[in-house]
């Protein structure tokens, strides 16, 4: 399964990607916004990763772009920010975003969560 | 873009600068007073001495009356709000100081364990070995993820170069409505980074928020699938 990492953090990026790649998942791509993510998706990816705070397309605006094509609109997304108010919570879900993440996270919460995704048990939307 | 601690100092020097004004005007106006004696007492001793004082009284208030107008013009752009803001900027540099030295503290001790077991690896059984080697292998993980710490220090330290930039310029308006002709430079305007003015480091208060998204998402979950 192909994994769309997002996120304008370099670092970040990095700690997402080798974390999925511990989990068993190395088939990656990576974009730096929003805009960039949306150049990036096509049918293949089939995870979508994404922060919340970026340049240019924030990750709310991404996950709404995604839910709007014909091909994202069962694609997974998780979150993964440090946004943690409420109402920013339920704007989520709003967008099309079916779990959330916070920042600082633990490999283990991102495992967790994944699995969740991916076995039909944790999406809202 | 300058570094944050570098426009905080520039606010507090320009701050300082103008606290040490007010001081001056403090003592400058002891001096006018007695000359204002001094001219009086010349003035009136001539002929007409009392027309002259008049007309000098008149342009010394309208002189004041412009003055303090720029000082209710400058006083009314300077609000509680500003305070609040540098109050709010030293409460994220401590932050970022804080995070930084936990996460470095925390990187360092998972190298001091993951150098303590590789060194064990040498003595270990065939037997220990492929449980050692998955420790190890989880402390070499764990040290990218403290790294974590940098997005989200570099999120509070582009709140605060916002802060510090609005700060500035602020303090450019009241410099212009004492100097029109003052060159002031004006802020330099870049790309807005994208940033949560909430960001914080804590782990403790990321695990009380994740527990409120899993709430909500708990629920969308189960809306779903009802």
């Amino acid at each position: 399964m192909k994994f769309l990492v997002v996120d304008d953090s370099l670092t970040m990026r990095r700690i997402i990607i080798n974390a999925l790649q511990r989990i068993g998942y190395a088939d990656t791509v990576e974009a730096s916004d929003g805009q960039d993510a949306l150049a990036k998706f096509d049918p293949a990816v089939g995870f979508i990763i994404t922060d919340w705070n970026m340049p240019n397309m924030s990750g709310l605006e991404f996950a709404r772009a995604v839910r709007a094509t014909p091909e994202g609109g069962s694609v997974p997304i998780l979150m993964v920010t440090t946004r943690g108010a409420r109402e920013d919570i339920i704007a989520a879900v709003e967008a099309g975003v079916n779990n959330y993440v916070l920042k600082p996270f633990t490999p283990s919460v991102l495992k967790e969560k994944i699995d969740r995704l991916l076995s039909g048990t944790g999406a809202a939307a | 873009m300058r570094a944050p601690e570098e426009l905080l100092y520039d606010s507090e020097a320009s701050l300082r600068l103008v606290d040490h004004v007010i001081e001056e005007l403090g003592a400058a106006g002891a001096q006018m007073d007695r000359d204002a004696r001094t001219f009086l007492d010349k003035v009136m001793a001539q002929q007409g001495g009392f027309a002259e004082l008049s007309r000098t009284l008149l342009r010394a208030y309208a002189e004041t009356s412009g003055i303090v107008q720029r000082i209710r013009e400058s006083t009314g752009m300077i609000d509680n709000g500003d305070t609040d803001r540098l109050q709010q900027m030293h409460g994220r540099l401590h932050e970022v100081s804080s995070a930084t030295e936990i996460a470095t503290t925390d990187i360092l001790n998972a190298v001091a364990r993951a150098t303590d077991l590789a060194e064990r690896l040498n003595q270990a059984t065939d037997a220990e070995r492929p449980q050692m080697i998955a420790s190890l292998k989880e402390e070499l993980g764990g040290l990218t993820n403290h790294l974590q710490f940098q997005d989200i220090t570099a999120q509070q330290l582009n709140n605060i170069a916002s802060l510090l930039a609005d700060m500035r310029l602020r303090i450019a308006q009241i410099i212009a409505i004492f100097n029109p002709t003052a060159i002031v430079a004006t802020p330099v305007q870049t790309a807005a980074p994208a940033f949560d003015p909430n960001a914080s480091s804590l782990r403790s208060a990321a695990s009380d928020r994740q527990a409120v998204a899993d709430a909500i998402f708990d629920v969308g979950g189960q809306r779903k699938t009802a």
